[in-house]
């Protein structure tokens, strides 16, 4: 019997466009590493806005962490993938194989 | 579809978002450039090749001469220049343990291929001979050197893969400097080649897998 094609099982904080690409791009770099919101943003290619309210989701859920440096003009935002974002990037990632493979 | 919208955002395409996003980023993170690597090869093997061309048939030997020297270093410039725009590109905004790590091994390289040069300084100033100052030293000696401190900060980082790379320079030097001051810069510009290409097919599939 054919399996019907559901996102049921895929974590939502993961699947959206957004937020995939962004959880994508942070699991290139070695565990540990943080990559800066400008780096960030030119590699997604979205908003600050838009960028912004997709980090708070992903660190409300505890997927990643970001620390700000300095003040005002001259601040920096580092944005990292925790230990718990990695995995559910990797969970996400077995679901949907286990889902494309069903079909 | 928007970058919010999950309605509609089947799992056929978040896997081709997926595989194309990680595929981009591996390779913007990476210090591999493809054009570098070329660029690489031809340096190795046309500039030890010259060398090579203008030592043949010296008795006494004395050394490569000046436009084999002009020819090297025409062509490991650019090199440089890509492979260091490529390094630059891959660490910008990039910060942590792992970025840390590199830039302190890339330090201890590129200080011991200093070392390894001055070393060569203080081999002609105390007057060894033509043969091992200005062949056999110069051709394996710096490389072999500098591949081996390579080697030790990749196992320290647990690149497996660079180990072996680095490791396979040093193995070259050392069986080069035993082909005496001529054949030295043909053994090394050949065994650096299979080096280049070699790294070039690992990097490839490592980058695809």
């Amino acid at each position: 019997m054919e399996r019907a094609m559901t996102t049921d099982e895929l974590d939502p904080l993961i699947h959206a466009p957004a937020r995939l690409r962004i959880v994508a791009t942070l699991a290139a770099l070695p565990d540990g590493d943080a990559l800066s919101f400008t780096r960030l943003q030119d590699t997604i290619g979205l908003t600050p806005g838009n960028l912004i309210t997709h980090l708070r989701k992903l660190e409300d859920a505890g997927y990643l962490i970001t620390d700000k440096t300095g003040n005002g003009a001259a601040s920096k935002t580092a944005v990292a993938l925790t230990p718990l974002g990695r995995d559910a990037l990797d969970s996400y990632t077995k679901a949907l194989r286990g889902l494309l493979d069903g079909l | 579809m928007n970058d919010t919208q999950t309605e509609g955002f089947n799992p056929q395409e978040a896997a081709e978002l997926l595989d194309q996003t990680t595929r981009r980023a591996r390779s913007q993170f990476s210090m591999y450039s493809t054009l570098g690597n070329v660029l690489a090869g031809v340096a190795v093997l046309a500039g030890f090749g010259a060398m090579w061309i203008s030592v043949l048939g010296q008795h006494p030997y004395q050394g490569p001469a000046l436009w084999a020297l002009g020819v090297y270093i025409l062509l490991i410039v650019p090199m440089i220049v890509v492979m260091g725009t490529q390094m630059k590109r891959a660490m910008d905004g990039v910060s942590g343990p792992a970025q840390r790590q590199t830039r302190v091994g890339m330090a201890l390289v590129g200080a011991t291929l200093i070392a390894s040069y001055v070393f060569g300084g203080a081999l002609h100033r105390w007057g060894v001979s033509d043969a091992i100052g200005n062949g056999i030293y110069p051709a394996a000696g710096p490389i072999a050197f500098t591949a081996m401190a390579a080697a030790i900060v990749s196992a320290m980082q647990s690149e497996w893969k660079r180990v072996t790379l680095a490791l396979s320079v040093v193995v070259l030097g050392l069986v080069a400097a035993y082909t005496g001051p001529v054949a030295v810069w043909l053994v090394m510009g050949i065994g650096l080649l299979l080096v280049v290409v070699a790294n070039e097919i690992l990097t490839l599939r490592q980058l695809r897998a």
